[in-house]
């Protein structure tokens, strides 16, 4: 039996790779014991999580439909609108995709507006004029029912589930299970503008649909204009 | 004499030399390159002015790649990525090189594994039946035999010939998401026979495969290819595919200029349907089938010997011996036609194989100028039939596990040879990953497998005469059932935000190889935004094939003049003592991206292996410690919005038992431009370079000069998802060799200048 004759044939040898790897192992070990003790919470994580972040933000945008009472004038652009501070390079990463890609809104080139913290005076301005898109990073003043008030054309992002299911954002970002989700409240796909394609209601690990009411009943956009939510048919 | 001299006159010295030389060659590239190139992410900053300014040159080029995935694909994408499944992470310490689909369809390629010709490390020869062999920073033996190779979740290595048919076992292209080539040992994830690398064909989810797709394919030659495939929704959660490959080939011709006969077919067909369970738990079933028939050649020319009866003779070919007799006695090679054995020996009736020659040769030094040619053709078939399952899924506790199981059944006919036999495999296997902290993440899994063999054998009829007649390749049926039992486990360390450490091990219990351990351990150390460098070491296994255990090879038959004459059969037994290849290999690498546009890729290597399975003179197979070391240097720039430029180069050198062998090319070249004309145009040209290589053989080993080849193209795309493309490879001359089978001979096949057309309809 090769199990037995070969055991001992090997043993030797398997012996030493074993000395080795467990001496490089201590060695790491200690090494990585005293790295940890120093060293803070790797960002690489968080630059990733911003990345697939901003890169689900621009294929949605491609997913919604904006009608034109909700679009800005034939020779303004459509404006999507980050307001908040952040390090993770998701501003950083959307602008990027924005300008690589071209990305359009209803035919038209997206202007792209980022406003830290410190200038929310013109970020008001700014959403008074109206926007089509606004995401609103975690440490921001503002809220989505502020947002709605402002502009209502505007679909509204936001990372966490209570984003959704307690201050009335349209979509929001979760981290689950080591992968970025979205939850999306049900009136983003009734309502008619901005509405997002009901392709995605398929897509059950990837979407968390809200219901309209939510947890905590009806908040969100005033006075929306809702339609039956309807699943696709299968595709052929 | 300088010391250095007598210091690497010691073949263990000069091991550690060569190594520490390329370490130290490389440490001072690398370094000056990353010190001296100016940080281009900061640099961008300043020119830009712009929020992207902040990314590094890697991150943007992920984002690239991102944004090309559809939203379920994005929420694939683990957050924390785990060394060793996440191939396209930059920081990943390994050389790792992904072929898309439109790496194979653009460049008017017919199937995935002539894709393989672009990546650096990598030599891919076409030999008879338009079969296709791969190897992967080689140095000894069969070319196909020292890297593992999986395809849509199933192993496809044979365990007879230790290789895969990866024309047979190939997909359409359109259900592939991408090849990944892996070069260097993965030992504590992948395991035995992971030796120089891994291809590892991933398909894609059929709910991306949803409507129709088709391609055609068809040559100058008569060759043609199509694939159809069809995939759609069951219900809200499930999807299916279906599809369907026919090939027919048209006929190759021999070196000699006589038809290969290879002409033939390809039939395949194949199915998936995913099922998601819920919320992050999945499941698909996927299975195929496959017929090939064709015919193969094996050259006689050579294959009845005369021996004489004098001390220290050695067997010369009975064609010579023949030719000799006409020589005047006093000729020191005079041969006496007494001794020579009588026709009715070997070939008893008129009608026999050995009354019927197919041509001549030319040998201007026998008395006669030449001599009678012998071909001997038969069926080759190929059938085989797979299903596999994968359940995955991620726990609450993030616990990401999948189990995958495979049923897989090969009968393989070489008529040539008369050997036939059919595999049955089983394998189930179970994988795992979970951080365990803030800076770990582990990886685990179990497997098992079985295989089964059902071998038969025949004697061909050139060789039906003498006492005893034996077959060409005969097999001891004492071992046809095999187990192999493997568990892993790996940590994956965040040691700062600059360094990652992977440190693993395989443990094996295989009928083939014993137990082993398999210890692997890489890092890598991201220097700035636009510079990662590698290392890695890894012990890996690779256990022998049954063909070179079990099998015996019988190879010509010697007419003995002595005792008044006796055919007897000249054979070269396997040797079942026959122990694993065991290998430490140790590898180097540098990525650097300047900018989002160029990335440049430098790997470097040093294998030190102990009983490398060569061929042998006096028996079929012996085990030699070898050497191989090199290195390969890529290229990937979009030069512009219209114009990208792919190129590689490779070096590798290999000895056994301190002498240098060829059987694997010393350098390698290739370069791809795409240049896209307009919107609906793109040209396309790629030149490939092979230095020369040897053959290994029983007793006839050749040489395969070294040839450029050119390809050039054309890719209209009339409309969004066609692709129409006109190629023509293989510009820069007629014919030329790439390989032939070592071991049997068989007469390699040319590979001939075509001209191609393909239509291609995306979904």
């Amino acid at each position: 039996m090769s199990f037995f004759t070969s055991r001992f044939k090997h043993k030797l040898r398997a012996r030493r790779s074993f000395v080795l790897l467990g001496g490089l192992a201590l060695l790491l070990g200690f090494g990585t014991s005293s790295l940890q003790a120093q060293a803070p919470k790797a960002s690489e994580e968080e630059r990733r999580t911003a990345r697939v972040q901003a890169t689900y933000l621009s294929h949605l945008v491609n997913f919604t439909r904006w009608e034109k009472r909700h679009l800005p004038a034939e020779n303004e652009s459509p404006k999507i609108v980050v307001v908040g501070n952040e390090n993770r390079g998701f501003v950083d990463s959307l602008a990027f995709l924005i300008r690589q890609n071209a990305l359009r809104i209803e035919g038209q080139l997206v202007k792209f507006e980022y406003f830290e913290n410190s200038r929310k005076a013109e970020a008001r301005e700014m959403l008074g004029k109206g926007c089509q898109l606004v995401y609103i990073l975690p440490n921001s003043s503002f809220t989505p029912r502020e947002i709605n008030d402002l502009t209502e054309s505007a679909v509204v992002f936001g990372e966490g589930r209570g984003f959704v299911t307690d201050k009335g954002g349209d979509v929001s970002f979760v981290t689950v299970r080591n992968r970025v989700k979205l939850v999306v409240s049900e009136k983003y796909f009734r309502r008619t503008s901005p509405k997002l394609s009901s392709k995605l209601v398929n897509l059950k690990s990837v979407v968390e649909i809200i219901p309209s009411g939510g947890p905590q009943g009806p908040r969100g956009r005033k006075g929306v204009d809702t339609a039956p939510l309807q699943q696709p048919p299968p595709s052929r | 004499m300088s010391s250095a001299f007598f210091i690497s006159g010691h073949p263990r010295f000069d091991r550690i030399f060569r190594f520490g030389y390329i370490v130290r060659l490389c440490s001072l590239v690398f370094f000056a390159l990353a010190y001296l190139l100016p940080n281009p992410a900061r640099a961008q900053n300043n020119k830009d002015g712009n929020r992207t300014s902040g990314l590094s040159p890697f991150e943007q080029a992920e984002l690239l790649r991102l944004i090309d995935l559809d939203i379920r694909n994005l929420s694939k994408i683990p957050v924390q990525g785990v060394l060793g499944y996440d191939q396209e992470y930059w920081r990943n310490p390994a050389s790792v090189h992904v072929i898309r689909p439109e790496d194979i369809t653009l460049n008017g390629y017919l199937n995935s594994v002539e894709a393989l010709r672009g990546v650096p490390g990598m030599h891919v020869t076409r030999g008879l039946a338009y079969d296709n062999f791969a190897s992967m920073r080689n140095f000894s033996g069969f070319s196909t035999q020292k890297f593992l190779g999986k395809i849509g979740g199933r192993e496809v290595s044979q365990l007879m010939l230790g290789s895969a048919n990866y024309s047979v076992d190939d997909y359409p292209i359109a259900v592939i998401d991408r090849i990944e080539v892996i070069r260097g040992p993965g030992a504590s994830i992948w395991g035995t026979n992971a030796v120089n690398g891994v291809i590892n064909l991933v398909t894609k989810h059929s709910g991306d495969t949803q409507g129709d797709s088709f391609r055609m394919v068809m040559q100058d030659n008569g060759t043609f290819m199509g694939d159809y495939v069809h995939g759609g929704q069951i219900s809200e959660d499930s999807f299916y595919r279906v599809w369907a490959r026919n090939q027919e080939y048209a006929e190759g011709t021999l070196n000699s200029g006589l038809p290969a006969r290879d002409d033939g077919y390809l039939r395949k067909t194949g199915f998936r349907i995913d099922k998601e369970l819920g919320s992050d738990l999945n499941l698909y079933v996927a299975g195929g089938f496959a017929t090939r028939r064709l015919e193969h050649v094996l050259d006689f020319s050579n294959r009845l010997f005369y021996l004489e009866n004098s001390v220290g003779a050695n067997p010369v070919p009975l064609a010579f011996a023949q030719q000799l007799s006409t020589l005047p006695v006093a000729h020191p090679s005079y041969v006496d036609p007494l001794t020579l054995p009588p026709p009715s020996s070997y070939s008893p009736a008129a009608a026999t194989f050995w009354s019927s020659p197919n041509g001549l040769i030319s040998y201007p030094s026998l008395p006669g100028g030449q001599i009678s040619r012998y071909e001997y053709y038969d069926v080759m078939k190929n059938d085989s039939a797979n299903l596999v399952g994968k359940l995955e899924g991620i726990t609450n506790q993030d616990l990401e596990w999948s189990v995958t199981g495979f049923a897989d059944y090969s009968d393989i006919y070489m008529g040539h040879l008369g050997f036939e036999w059919e595999q049955t495999q089983y394998d189930l296997s179970f994988d795992a990953n979970r951080p365990v902290g803030d800076f770990h993440r582990l990886s685990f899994g179990l497997s098992a497998q079985r295989t089964e063999l059902d071998v038969a054998t025949r004697v061909i009829e050139p060789f039906q005469f003498g006492f005893p007649q034996v077959p060409i390749l005969d097999y001891d049926q004492a071992y046809t059932s095999f187990d192999r039992f493997n568990a892993y486990l790996q940590d994956s360390i965040t040691l700062s935000d600059q360094l990652l450490l992977s440190i693993g091990a395989k443990f094996e219990e295989n009928d083939l190889a014993g137990f082993g351990f398999q210890p692997g351990m890489r890092t890598s150390w991201m220097a700035n935004e636009s510079n990662v460098f590698w290392a890695g070491y890894s012990k890996a296994h690779r256990q022998p094939s049954l063909r070179e255990r079990y099998t015996t090879l019988t190879p010509y038959k010697v007419w003995s003049s002595s005792g008044g004459g006796a055919w007897f059969n000249q054979s070269y037994p396997g040797d079942s003592t026959l122990d694993r290849e065991e290998m430490d290999a140790y590898e180097l690498g540098w990525r650097v991206r300047p900018n989002k546009d160029l990335l440049v890729e430098l790997s470097t290597y040093y294998y030190d292996t102990k009983n490398a399975v060569r061929a042998a003179r006096n028996s079929a197979y012996e085990a030699k410690n070898a050497e191989a070391y090199g290195g390969e240097l890529s290229v990937d720039w979009r030069v512009s919005g219209i114009w990208r430029l792919r190129g590689g180069y490779s070096q590798a050198r290999g000895k056994v038992e301190g002498v240098r062998v060829y059987d694997f090319p010393e350098n390698t070249a290739s370069l791809s431009s795409h240049f896209k004309y307009s919107d609906q145009i793109t040209l396309v040209q790629n030149l490939f370079y092979s230095g020369k290589t040897d053959i290994p053989s029983d007793y006839n080993p050749i040489t395969i000069p070294s040839h450029l080849r050119l390809d050039l193209g054309v890719v209209w795309e009339p409309k969004e998802g066609w692709e129409i493309g006109v190629f023509g490879r293989d510009l820069l001359e007629r014919h030329h060799l790439e390989t032939m089978y070592p071991g049997v001979d068989v007469e390699p096949a040319r590979v001939e200048r075509t001209f191609l057309i393909s239509i291609t309809k995306d979904f």
